[in-house]
């Protein structure tokens, strides 16, 4: 028992050191890394929120059950919170589309922006055409999303139509009230 | 022991890919291109330096009975860390390696080492060890990233050396390339060490 007790002390001790050593690194570089994927992704949300001076990270514990959505910001324009921008992956044709939809704070799609996709050039590729993009906005959050889907490119179409549904889920769940 | 046999273990004699064959899942999935493999051996010996230096330092602390997780606590926090710094100050090859960063910590070469070497030697030769054995390691990763990447799309570190005539064996940078290249780097490793070892 003794023995049991000195065990798990000494576990103990090296498993706060590291936790110590651990918390010091993270509040180094925690800050860098968080420019790092605003400065990434700000350029491309100018393209929906053209009054945007600031974003800043949302805790990803916010939207931790949401397989899809790897990032959300929250945007201001003078100080004021103006709206939120969630990063999501769906599963292309051809791969994994990441992409940016923007939502003001009136519950209101003002944008995508693909981010990354590796859809079939000539078909699947035509997501990326504003004629596409702009078919999203000004879907109501409470809304259906009444997208056309490009023939020839149905599963694109899905693809980045999921990428706004899961936003809109997150946004929703997470602000809705 | 001595630290030139230290080195000559950890480059040629007990070869962490090429004579252990340890750590095959970093080997085989991130040697895509050569610079992916320099990125990854070099993580792996920042972690196995980290590992061995702190596990040496500690292993009169550590009883026998629980130093299994004890090594993996230490391996884990010098895998986070490398992980944090490199996504903070190297953020392209972050995103190349990805999952493979924190797949570092079931590597089998890390943890035996601690257990083979830093366990049961000083400091010093522990670092030398984990200095060593990286380096083998990154070399061998090096090796086959510049091989696969040769063949497979023509280029070296991203520099084009075949021209744009070469049709690309697409097959080199897709998994199946990886395990045909460690084959035959192995075995002309193998060929090349037992003809020395005998003259």
């Amino acid at each position: 028992m003794r023995e049991m007790i000195k065990l798990g002390l000494i576990l103990l001790l090296i498993t706060a050191v590291a936790g110590l050593v651990l918390g010091i690194v993270n509040s180094m570089t925690a800050d860098i890394i968080e420019e790092r994927l605003i400065a990434e992704s700000l350029e491309a949300m100018e393209s929906f929120f053209p009054d945007l001076d600031d974003a800043s990270i949302i805790d990803e514990a916010e939207f931790l059950d949401y397989d899809r959505v790897e990032e959300g910001f929250e945007v201001f324009s003078n100080g004021d919170v103006i709206g939120y921008t969630f990063k999501t992956n769906t599963n292309g044709y051809g791969g994994t589309i990441e992409m940016l939809t923007g939502i003001n704070v009136e519950g209101e799609v003002v944008g995508i922006a693909i981010l990354s996709q590796a859809e079939t050039p000539g078909l699947g590729d035509v997501i990326e055409s504003d004629d596409f993009k702009e078919r999203f906005v000004g879907i109501d959050v409470d809304g259906e999303i009444d997208v056309d889907t490009i023939s020839g490119a149905t599963v694109s179409s899905n693809a980045v139509i999921q990428g706004v549904e899961s936003a809109i889920e997150v946004y929703l769940e997470v602000f809705g009230n | 022991m001595n630290f030139a046999t230290i080195l000559k273990n950890g480059f040629v004699k007990e070869n962490p890919v090429f004579i252990q064959f340890l750590g095959m899942c970093p080997v085989l999935a991130v040697t895509g291109t050569a610079t992916n493999g320099l990125g990854m051996g070099l993580a792996t010996t920042a972690v196995l330096l980290g590992s061995n230096t702190v596990i040496s330092l500690l292993k009169s602390l550590i009883p026998n009975k629980i130093r299994i997780p004890c090594f993996i606590v230490v391996i884990a926090t010098f895998v986070t860390m490398t992980g944090m710094i490199m996504n903070a100050y190297f953020p392209v090859l972050f995103d190349a390696l990805g999952i493979f960063i924190p797949l570092i910590v079931v590597n089998c070469l890390i943890l035996g080492r601690a257990e083979t070497f830093a366990s049961k030697n000083s400091t010093p030769f522990s670092i030398v060890d984990g200095l060593a054995m990286g380096a083998g390691f990154t070399v061998a990763l090096v090796v086959l990233g510049a091989v696969r990447e040769l063949f497979g799309s023509g280029s070296v570190f991203g520099l084009n050396l075949l021209g744009d005539a070469y049709p690309s064996a697409a097959i080199m940078i897709q998994p199946p390339g990886a395990f045909l290249a460690l084959g035959i780097l192995t075995a002309i490793f193998n060929v090349v060490i037992l003809k020395k070892m005998k003259s």
